[in-house]
């Protein structure tokens, strides 16, 4: 369940970094516009309230205050990974833009 | 804003994280590691490995009651029952500014014959009241404590709107300086939650011995017993322990005694709020008298955000979060001294005097991250080279830790004055690494009947304790070679 957690709230951190305007990829033609930069929103939010219901499912009382820690601990290694690995987070960004626009 | 209030709160920030920091580096490290206090206590006692934790006898209990009574006058004395954390019998004092323990087997009652080690208790009293007289220690920590509010909010005022905009960037291309005051500012806004409650929680717990008098009605004091009459207890101590968890519908934690009571407290590790909750029997009787759950100033949000600092609930997940936490704000601590001693050091000063102040400032920033870091790696160190049998073990664990500390300190100092601060932090964080890395080693060798019988009794406490400094050790090594080469020590 732990693995399950720390996967959902890193992958919604992950999903906000990637509406954010200056991390879009502007050298192609995937920039999102602002339908999909809200419906990207909506989703990070969807994601990381479910980490936190799990939180407060799995470890109870203290479970939302875990999951607030665990968001910025996450919030941090996503940083320093957009950071020093940035080709890498921009491959993996056109990627899920690419699956994200499909699928809409 | 305008902009001379923008100076003022700059100057504010620096000034007041500079001498905050100086101290908030060493209380957050020895916080990190006092959230570990039970493991890092029985690790420094490696022969508990010999016993097998076993279910609490009413034999055991007694025992415990009879070494209680040599302990009786001694200040903050209790039995502390055992729990699935730490599965032994202790009757614990204080004396000489530390937590002393008798540790007695569950089940037999028997003495376990352990080494004489400050333990985790001397990390504590850092932490608590940074091994002083409390009235002077903890009247330095509610300063800092202070000092630290202040700085979270002028450091939220200054950097917000700068770090809106490098939000998830931290411009590694950038150079040195910048680096180190981006790491400063992310760390410091991501661990914002954190930081707030522990520099909140912190003034709490020191600030009503400071700002009330000693009229706090309804306050059980865990200072008392030291000389009060006592008089024999005729129950079963067993059978109240049973009636207080049905009680509390919960494990018992400790039992201490007054005069003409038993009180029997909480051990919840369910809710962050359960704090000091105890139940009085009779001494005679065996009738409850009474049961408290102390508020002593602002009730429930203050028992909440201080079982949050103690990492009360929660289990071993939100003491490692926890930790990670602590360890990343005294990284930003860390960062922040740096860049401090960092942005002046090319300065051209008016004056000799005003040079030396620098270079002062600069030693102590580096004497102060160094010291407690390969400080307390020294201390674990100690405890397995000082013969177990040897006289005043304690006292010498912890002599040799100052000294350590000392000698760090002097060579920060020394380093500052030569001009090679990052030089020295490069490889005191080498030498950090390794000593981090050989320990483990060490233990195996030293201990390596006990280490193997701990596996035999599936007690992986020991194992645990040593991958965990072995990945520390790992981590900083890793840390200390990315600093070499991308050269972030200007």
């Amino acid at each position: 369940m732990s693995i399950i957690i720390i996967t959902l709230n890193i992958f919604s951190i992950f999903i906000f970094a990637s509406s954010l305007e200056k991390f879009q990829n502007k050298q192609t033609d995937q920039q999102l516009d602002q339908k999909a930069v809200k419906r990207f929103r909506i989703i990070s939010l969807f994601l990381m309230i479910i980490s936190f219901i799990l939180c407060y499912v799995y470890w109870q009382k203290p479970g939302w205050i875990i999951g607030i820690n665990l968001t910025s601990i996450n919030s941090l290694i996503i940083t320093v990974f957009i950071s020093y690995f940035p080709q890498r987070f921009k491959e993996w960004n056109e990627k899920f833009h690419a699956i994200f626009i499909k699928s809409a | 804003m305008h902009q001379k209030t923008l100076f003022i709160i700059k100057t504010t920030h620096r000034w007041i994280g500079l001498i905050g920091g100086w101290f908030l580096f060493m209380i957050m490290i020895s916080g990190c590691l006092t959230l570990f206090n039970s493991e890092i206590s029985q690790w420094m006692r490696p022969e508990l490995a010999l016993v097998k934790p076993a279910p609490l006898s009413s034999t055991a209990l007694d025992q415990a009651y009879k070494v209680w009574l040599y302990s009786q006058n001694m200040p903050k004395n209790q039995i502390i029952l055992p729990s699935e954390r730490d599965p032994y019998l202790y009757v614990s004092y204080l004396k000489d500014n530390l937590k002393k323990n008798i540790i007695l087997d569950p089940n037999q009652g028997t003495i376990i014959p352990v080494r004489d080690t400050a333990g985790a208790s001397f990390i504590f009293s850092i932490h608590k009241k940074l091994f002083m007289n409390p009235s002077i220690g903890q009247f330095i920590l509610l300063i800092v404590s202070f000092l630290f509010i202040i700085s979270i909010l002028t450091g939220i005022i200054l950097h917000f709107k700068t770090y809106v905009k490098m939000l998830f960037n931290l411009q590694a291309k950038a150079n040195p300086l910048r680096i180190q005051l981006n790491f400063h500012t992310t760390i410091g806004m991501l661990f914002l939650p954190f930081l707030s409650v522990m520099a909140l929680s912190g003034f709490l717990f020191v600030a009503p011995s400071y700002l009330t008098a000693s009229s706090s009605p309804a306050k059980i004091t865990f200072k008392h017993h030291a000389n009060i009459p006592y008089t024999p207890a005729h129950q079963d101590l067993l059978n109240l322990v049973v009636k207080a968890e049905h009680y509390f519908n919960n494990p018992a934690g400790f039992i201490f005694f007054t005069h003409k009571e038993i009180k029997i407290g909480e051990a919840n590790s369910s809710y962050l709020s359960s704090f000091k909750n105890t139940v009085s029997y009779n001494n005679v009787t065996g009738a409850m008298t009474s049961h408290t759950s102390p508020s002593p100033m602002f009730g429930y949000p203050q028992k909440v955000i201080f079982g949050f600092h103690i990492a009360k609930a929660g289990g071993v997940i939100f003491r490692t979060i926890n930790f990670i936490l602590g360890l990343g704000s005294a990284i930003c601590v860390a960062l922040a001294l740096l860049y401090y001693s960092n942005r002046y050091k090319n300065k051209i000063y008016p004056n000799k005097l005003a040079y030396i102040g620098h270079k002062t400032i600069e030693g102590i920033n580096t004497g102060v991250i160094m010291a407690p870091l390969i400080g307390f790696i020294s201390f674990l160190w100690i405890n397995r080279f000082i013969p177990v049998d040897s006289h005043n073990r304690t006292a010498n664990e912890i002599m040799l830790f100052f000294i350590i500390g000392s000698i760090i300190f002097i060579y920060g100092l020394y380093s500052a004055y030569f001009n090679f601060t990052n030089h020295a932090l490069k490889k005191l964080l080498i030498i950090f690494s390794y000593l981090c890395l050989l320990l483990p080693v060490i233990d195996l060798m030293t201990n390596f009947t006990l280490f193997t019988q701990s596996l035999l009794n599936s007690n992986y406490l020991y194992l645990k304790m040593d991958i965990t400094i072995f990945v520390l050790g790992v981590c900083s090594l890793l840390f200390s070679m990315f600093l070499k080469k991308k050269n972030y020590l200007i």
